[in-house]
């Protein structure tokens, strides 16, 4: 037992380190971790947590009944309110208003959607500005293209002289 | 001749026939979606859902709500996108001309190119979180991964911005936040999807341009699309495995 010393430091030494590497460990990895693969599942919480700011659908029917129901019957049912307006968060927190809704009246509002480019599909309806106000004898205005058209509801009679009057022309 | 234009007359009453097909499941699964959403996700059950997403090119009118929707959900920094569109004007000599002028948030103005444009189309883009996701592998900290739903998310208290996945994603779906200074890309709303809600970008696509689907739901319209008609993925060739299909997609589009 000549050498007992020298392996009582080494064992001791040995000891010592997995001791720390374990310690060490502990602090370095966050809780969680690991759960479910090489993550903290904690995160996935967190994800979920976050507040949704969009609404869902039919959330603004429950107060603005006759605008949601002229509008279901038009063209543009197939677009969310809030895609004019803006996020139902921005209008309600637990059920009471806290701000007033945008209501984009302008020409090139209307237009990033029926303003023609030759990369819409073809059979969307789509015109030229300001040709087709001035073609239309309309007033010149900021909401030139609501003397005509109801944002809400475009009726099939304004639609369908879009598209006769200004059909879009196929690229050269 | 007359065989022809026959032929191109039946073709285009198939397609108007599936396109008007296509709509009224659409309505349905719509009107599914709402019915299921309770708006609380702490009984969601991550195993029973495999979320995968359809964006239909020829569709898309490139209004860009989708990304001014995802810009407010997702409190997304000015001029960065975790989803935007691309505009594609080909001459008849295949010259490409792309613009995406800030993302697409404000939409596109006409844009005279001066080429004899003979193809032109726009193409929305966001993560196409991959199966096999080359962002998740090299993350040095784990601080990127994969839900078992199928989503690729950034654990933003673990993520120590070094910009790695930035790089490394073939699809440049991913940014480091210029304020909290770490990396930061589509969550396909996590928070929206797992209470019943529709994507921000899903639900302002006022075309039905972009749909999420789940093939773990029976009946679920986006897998039927996938399973039966000619879908195409961003970069195949790298083997990356994308959850992001496209309808309609032209080849020249990268």
């Amino acid at each position: 037992m000549e050498h007992a010393k020298h392996i009582i430091r080494a064992v001791l030494l040995l000891v010592i380190a997995a001791v720390g590497f374990v310690f060490v460990r502990h602090f370095a990895i966050p809780a969680s971790f690991g759960e479910h693969g090489h993550y903290r599942f904690d995160s996935v919480a967190e994800y979920k947590s976050q507040a949704p700011l969009h609404g869902a659908p039919g959330a603004c029917a429950e107060c603005h009944d006759e605008e949601a129901e002229a509008h279901e019957e038009g063209k543009h049912a197939t677009i969310s309110c809030e895609v004019c307006h803006a996020p139902l968060g921005q209008h309600i927190k637990n059920d009471e208003k806290i701000g007033a809704m945008p209501i984009p009246r302008s020409t090139e509002w209307c237009g990033i959607c029926h303003q023609r480019l030759i990369a819409r599909p073809k059979t969307f309806p789509q015109v030229v500005f300001p040709d087709h106000w001035i073609e239309k004898g309309a007033e010149t205005t900021e909401a030139v293209c609501l003397e005509c058209h109801d944002a809400h509801n475009p009726s099939e009679e304004d639609s369908a002289d879009t598209a006769t009057g200004s059909a879009p022309a196929a690229p050269k | 001749m007359k065989k022809g234009v026959r032929a191109l007359g039946a073709g285009v009453g198939v397609l108007a026939l599936w396109d008007l097909s296509d709509l009224e499941a659409l309505a349905q699964d719509a009107g599914g979606a709402t019915e299921a959403a309770t708006h609380e996700n702490t009984a969601y059950d991550w195993t029973k859902h495999d979320y995968v997403y359809l964006v239909d090119t020829r569709k898309c009118i490139g209004c860009g709500s989708c990304v001014r929707a995802c810009s407010k959900e997702n409190n997304v920094p000015t001029d960065y996108f975790r989803t935007w569109v691309e505009r594609y004007q080909i001459s008849r000599t295949g010259k490409r001309h792309v613009d995406s002028p800030h993302g697409a948030i404000n939409g596109f103005e006409p844009l005279v190119t001066g080429d004899d444009v003979t193809k032109a189309f726009f193409f929305p883009k966001l993560c196409c979180h991959c199966t096999f996701t080359p962002c998740v592998q090299l993350c040095p900290v784990g601080a990127s991964y994969r839900t078992e739903d199928g989503v690729i998310l950034v654990d933003e208290k673990r993520c120590i911005g070094c910009g790695y996945c930035v790089q490394a994603c073939p699809y440049g779906s991913r940014f480091i936040h210029p304020e909290t200074h770490i990396a930061s890309k589509c969550t396909l709303c996590y928070h929206r999807i797992t209470r019943g809600l529709k994507q921000a970008c899903v639900q302002a696509c006022p075309v039905g341009a972009r749909r999420l689907g789940d093939r773990k739901k029976v009946g679920d319209l986006v897998t039927e699309i996938i399973a039966t008609q000619p879908v195409h993925v961003l970069q195949p060739g790298l083997l990356t495995e994308p959850n992001c299909f496209y309808l309609g997609l032209s080849g020249e589009a990268r």
